[in-house]
């Protein structure tokens, strides 16, 4: 505990306030603007917009406008058919999707797939360059060894604070979120009683109890990333890499993707494909043949993704000479 | 039981030798002087004590266990090279974190600390404001924050003012004089000489010398003698039992005997000076004398 709490007092540092403040500022900003699609699309759904004239296209009466305006009329046809047998799609996104957003507890959905997705092992890694990889631009880790020489409690008292700070912005998001959240519902109004808190709750306890095992393992992936670099930038540079890397791969080669972070993560958080709110970013789908992996396969996935990477660390850290 | 022991510690970086077999004994309440030019493999050395690099080959024992001795590590008071800190935090909040791993601290512990090394009165300022002396000063108090029993330094005096430099030697010599073992890793002379009870010099990661700083200067002990000119020959001549040299100043230098036995030699052949001092050879004569035989590049250090 001493370890960690002195872990906890480096990070009250501008670098953690800085990634809290830009992870909430931006679900913010994913918020407002989703819900306000939302807001929009349900006060002029598609099958009640006006029927096409040739002044949609800009054409002179005749054959050819005619000819536009049935191809239009066929396109808005097959849009409501999809909408009506397929689950809410970026492109045929129901309004109701955007509720959680308006109600407090459920807000923190965004939040926890903010941190979950992209963006989160983004700021994750980022916050563990600066935080273990600064140990050696700043030579302080001869510091931490003089006083600690048992590297592995080093390295978990480093990861256990990641993990803690990473899980207090997750909350300061979620409390920012139900704060805004009111406010949303008021500007952008989008039907209904809104959520009960019951269905609040239901809508955003998976996440929730997801959400830090997720945290752990990018928490995990910086450290390895910075200890095995040992320089802050280099550092989020790897970590970056490899995850931007496993996004593409897993989006593009079926026989890959299964052995990629990037299918661990979605099966784990049951990611689906989001409607006018933004609730992750992560993949939407993967190549054709592959179905959605289960939470089990993701379970397993992550937690050997954050063995290997905690091996490593201690592997790496209890072996280097430390000549800073 | 040494506080420190080294036997045949060696240390290789990519096939050049930084440290060569080297054999080290420091006693409780000793102030040890390590001194050898830049690149001599002095902190290297430093950090194999410390367990921050792995020796290639030899051994090294602190207050009794086995270097690598994490256990060991809360008896042990350290600064290596530069000392390093968190900047964007007090000096204080520093302390508390050095504190905090590597376990409970006697209570006002840190403002005792702070207090000692002079610098209680910029703790709550950020690191970032403070010049390299007032970091050389915090670094000063997180090696003494335990009261360990073995402190080991490296290079305290960089960046010091003179009063900060007068203070240092007095703190380690108070240290010593308590029975903790001091371990002062320099390449200043006349800091070593100072303050140090014992001195090893290294070169080219080689120990080439290890004894009291009188034994180390006092190889080259000397008289020297002031006669009339028209006696010089004459007093080479009496003084022939030792090593002399004269100049035509008619001075004398007798080295490897003591005054007395020169008065008495002089006087035995009616010689009477007029001047008889004597002399002892600084320890940088003897250092530069050990360290500069042959002409070597810097290692690294």
């Amino acid at each position: 505990m001493r370890l960690l709490r002195a872990e906890l007092t480096k990070l009250c540092r501008p670098l953690t306030y800085a990634i809290a403040a830009a992870a909430i500022g931006a679900s913010v900003m994913f918020a407002w603007q989703g819900v306000k699609n939302a807001s929009r699309a349900e006060r002029q759904p598609a099958g009640a917009s006006p029927p096409p004239t040739c002044r949609d296209f800009s054409l002179p009466a005749g054959s050819l406008c005619q000819e536009a305006i049935s191809v239009e009329v066929r396109v808005r046809a097959f849009q409501q058919q999809q909408a009506a047998t397929q689950p809410s799609t970026r492109h045929n996104a129901r309004p109701s999707d955007a509720l959680p957003v308006e109600q407090p507890l459920a807000a923190g959905k965004l939040a926890l797939g903010f941190m979950a997705s992209l963006p989160g092992a983004l700021l994750i890694v980022l916050l563990a360059a600066g935080h273990v990889g600064n140990e050696w631009n700043g030579r302080t880790i001869k510091t931490v060894l003089c006083q600690e020489g048992r590297r592995w409690r080093v390295l978990a008292a480093k990861v256990a604070s990641l993990w803690v700070a990473a899980t207090a912005i997750v909350a300061a998001d979620w409390v920012v979120l139900g704060a805004v959240s009111p406010i949303l519902k008021a500007a952008y109004p989008l039907g209904g009683a809104g959520l009960s808190w019951s269905s609040a709750w239901s809508a955003v306890a998976a996440d929730a109890a997801r959400t830090p095992l997720i945290i752990a393992v990018f928490s995990c992936f910086g450290l390895a990333a910075a200890v095995i670099v040992r320089n802050a930038l280099g550092a989020f540079a790897l970590a970056g890499a490899v995850i931007l890397t496993s996004l593409m791969v897993a989006g593009n080669f079926s026989a890959v993707a299964p052995w990629t972070l990037t299918w661990w993560v979605a099966g784990w958080m049951q990611f689906r494909p989001h409607g006018y709110v933004i609730y992750h970013f992560w993949v939407d789908g993967f190549p054709a043949g592959l179905h959605n992996p289960g939470a089990l396969v993701g379970l397993v996935g992550l937690v050997g993704v954050a063995a290997g990477a905690a091996l490593a660390a201690v592997t790496v850290f209890g072996h280097i000479d430390i000549t800073t | 039981m040494s506080a420190i022991r080294c036997r045949g510690l060696t240390k290789r970086y990519g096939g050049r030798s930084v440290v060569v077999a080297l054999d080290l004994e420091v006693d409780h309440g000793e102030l040890f002087g390590f001194l050898g030019p830049n690149g001599a493999g002095k902190t290297t050395t430093a950090r194999m004590l410390l367990g921050l690099v792995k020796p290639d080959a030899g051994e090294a024992w602190v207050l009794g266990s086995r270097v690598p001795c994490p256990q060991r590590l809360p008896e042990i008071g350290a600064m290596v090279e530069e000392p390093a800190f968190y900047p964007w935090l007090s000096g204080r909040r520093n302390l508390r974190i050095i504190g905090d791993e590597g376990g409970p601290l006697p209570v006002g512990a840190v403002e005792e600390a702070l207090e000692l090394a002079g610098i209680a009165g910029a703790a709550g300022r950020k690191v970032k404001t403070y010049s390299q002396g007032m970091r050389q000063r915090l670094g000063l108090a997180a090696a003494l924050l335990r009261r360990p029993a073995v402190v080991l330094l490296d290079e305290p005096a960089n960046g010091l003012d003179p009063a900060g430099i007068r203070d240092l030697r007095a703190t380690l010599r108070r240290l010593a004089d308590t029975g903790t073992a001091v371990f002062l890793s320099s390449h200043l002379l006349d800091e070593v000489e100072q303050v140090c009870d014992r001195v090893a010099v290294i070169d080219r990661g080689r120990l080439v010398s290890v004894g009291t700083v009188s034994e180390l200067g006092g190889v080259g002990e000397r008289i020297r003698v002031t006669v009339q000119p028209a006696e010089t020959a004459a007093a080479c001549t009496a003084l022939c039992a030792w090593t002399v040299t004269s100049d035509a100043t008619a001075q004398v230098l007798v080295v490897g005997a003591t005054g007395r036995e020169v008065n008495q030699t002089l006087a035995g052949a009616g010689i009477y000076a007029s001047a008889l001092v004597a002399e002892r050879a600084s320890l940088e004569e003897r250092f530069l004398a050990i360290t500069q035989g042959e002409h070597h590049a810097p290692a690294a250090g």
